[in-house]
């Protein structure tokens, strides 16, 4: 198995819902708590497994928001895993989820520099690297309702931006979503073969602008303040 | 990315060390005719506890640096994948190899097959942890100033030649004068000048990546509309760090001149008084203090290329 996610660029709409669920849920999970730092005061800082950033592409009138949601690619070959001299971060053989044993880690940031994609995160309370874990306490829950073993995030999404499932089986919605989209994974370059795969924003209509044909006064009349504003 | 103080003082105190076990090792090895333990049985000995007395400090700074220490022990347990753990296991075993080192010293005649073969073991250590030390950076794809072999390159050299600098003092303090060491010294100041120029001229290149082949919306203009952040987050605090154009040129000036510059014109004069070399041997220090904060400070993390920044 080689479980991830699918991100549809085209139909987020950036409310930062995956990032607070994700929140709620991890923060009471296996790897909790997600601990914040003057949460109510100036300068609130805390530990996130998920970011939203929004991007403008193109050129009024031919641009387009695309918000942007990012947590850990679950990785073919992690960087993060290599570099970690504890044994702290691992990947596992059975689903390729890439997790970190919190009782190995000793908050030494080399795997965070490792990282192309910012998603691990040291927690400043326990001292520990933290990240996504695919909510493995979530999604193999069999006291859940099955439509439940999904994680946080997908769960929450709106917008049905964001779709969990098996890239190893072809004919998944996540393989399928992939196929059909277009469907590509982030920084390729770097070999890391991250597993998570982004659906990019689909080619909008441009809104054309008629311009309303005018009568002859009218048409003397635009002349006439070209002439003048000439 | 952030230039934290332990990790700096961490990589230069133990480079000097290991640097100065480097050359306490080669004095051994080159002496043939045996008669060296009757003159340089103080400085060698001197050297090396000076030596091991800064790698212990070197890595007491760098558990200074981990966010959890207690976990510090399992660094070493991933020998086969990670430098980090490499640099560790390195690190320890030059603890015994210094001690057997200083034993065949004191204990055997120098040109005996012992001490000759636990000094060669102590010069390779010794490379071996530097250069470790080095790829722990070099390694990593995601900071383009660091991943290549430039990196260990400048890290062996600079911390060979911190090491011969203070070497040179040790003996110029026991009286002794040292022909091959200053050849040396003179040939790493070049070696470390000319690698050095030519690491910033390999950073100095335009990079490939962009906001564009980050996002892979790579078909039209991309520039970034929010960060969706309020206040700063642990990945801007770890690899947001900048600085300007001026201050960093104006910063490599007085590391070269630190650390390559001040030490040739202390030595350049033979024979050179002890001051002046105690003098090269801090300009050196103190250059490299600069030059290690700029080898953070001016590297920079992909994931910046996420926040509209140059990477």
């Amino acid at each position: 198995m080689r479980l991830g996610l699918v991100i549809d660029l085209d139909t987020c709409v950036g409310c930062h819902a995956c990032a607070i669920s994700c929140k709620e849920w991890n923060t009471s999970g296996t790897t909790g708590s997600l601990s914040d730092q003057n949460p109510y005061e100036k300068d609130p800082t805390g530990v996130f497994f998920n970011r939203v950033r929004s991007y403008e592409i193109g050129d009024y009138p031919h641009n387009k928001t695309v918000n942007f949601p990012m947590s850990c690619m679950q990785c073919e070959d992690a960087a993060c895993v290599t570099v970690c001299p504890t044994g702290a971060s691992y990947k596992r053989k059975s689903d390729g989820i890439v997790l970190i044993d919190q009782d190995k880690c000793m908050g030494c940031n080399l795997c965070a520099w490792a990282c192309p994609y910012g998603s691990r995160e040291l927690d400043r309370e326990s001292g520990t690297m933290k990240k996504c874990t695919l909510c493995v306490d979530r999604i193999y829950d069999e006291s859940l309702p099955e439509i439940d073993r999904q994680p946080s995030c997908v769960m929450t999404c709106p917008s049905s931006a964001r779709h969990f499932g098996d890239f190893d089986d072809p004919n998944s919605n996540v393989s399928k979503l992939t196929r059909e989209r277009n469907g590509d994974g982030l920084m390729n370059e770097l070999g890391y073969n991250p597993t998570n795969q982004y659906l990019p924003p689909r080619l909008a209509n441009n809104i054309t602008i008629e311009k309303k044909k005018k009568n002859i006064v009218g048409q003397v009349k635009d002349w006439a303040n070209e002439l003048i504003s000439r | 990315m952030h230039p934290a103080f332990s990790i700096i003082f961490f990589t230069i105190t133990s480079g000097l060390g290991y640097g100065l076990l480097f050359f306490s090792g080669l004095y051994v090895v080159l002496d043939r005719t045996g008669d060296i333990t009757e003159s340089l049985f103080s400085p060698l000995v001197v050297s090396s506890i000076i030596g091991l007395t800064l790698v212990a400090l070197g890595i007491l700074s760098s558990i200074l640096h981990l966010a959890n220490p207690k976990n510090a022990w399992r660094a070493f347990l991933r020998f086969r994948s990670s430098w980090l753990s490499r640099e560790g296991v390195f690190a320890l075993l030059t603890f015994p190899v210094v001690f057997a080192f200083i034993y065949t010293i004191i204990a055997t005649e120098t040109n005996s097959v012992t001490s000759k073969t636990t000094a060669i073991i102590l010069m390779i250590i010794s490379l071996l942890t530097v250069y470790s030390t080095g790829m722990i950076y070099a390694c990593l794809k995601t900071i383009r100033a660091w991943n290549s072999p430039l990196v260990p390159t400048n890290y062996v050299l600079l911390g060979l030649l911190s090491g011969a600098l203070t070497m040179f003092a040790i003996l110029n303090y026991y009286n002794q004068q040292s022909e091959l060491l200053l050849t040396l010294i003179m040939e790493l100041l070049c070696l470390a000048f000319i690698t050095k120029a030519i690491y910033y001229y390999f950073i100095g290149k335009p990079s490939e990546l962009s906001i564009k082949t980050a996002t892979g919306l790579s078909s039209r203009k991309v520039r970034l509309l929010h960060t969706g952040e309020s206040s700063k987050n642990f990945l801007m605090r770890e690899f947001g760090f900048d600085i300007s154009v001026k201050k960093m040129l104006l910063l490599r000036f007085c590391s070269i001149l630190l650390m390559v510059v001040m030490p040739t014109l202390c030595l350049i004069t033979q024979p050179a008084s002890f001051h002046f070399i105690l003098i090269a041997v801090i300009c050196n220090f103190f250059g490299l203090l600069l030059e290690r904060w700029l080898f953070f400070a001016e590297a920079k993390h992909v994931v910046n290329l996420y926040y509209g920044r140059e990477a």
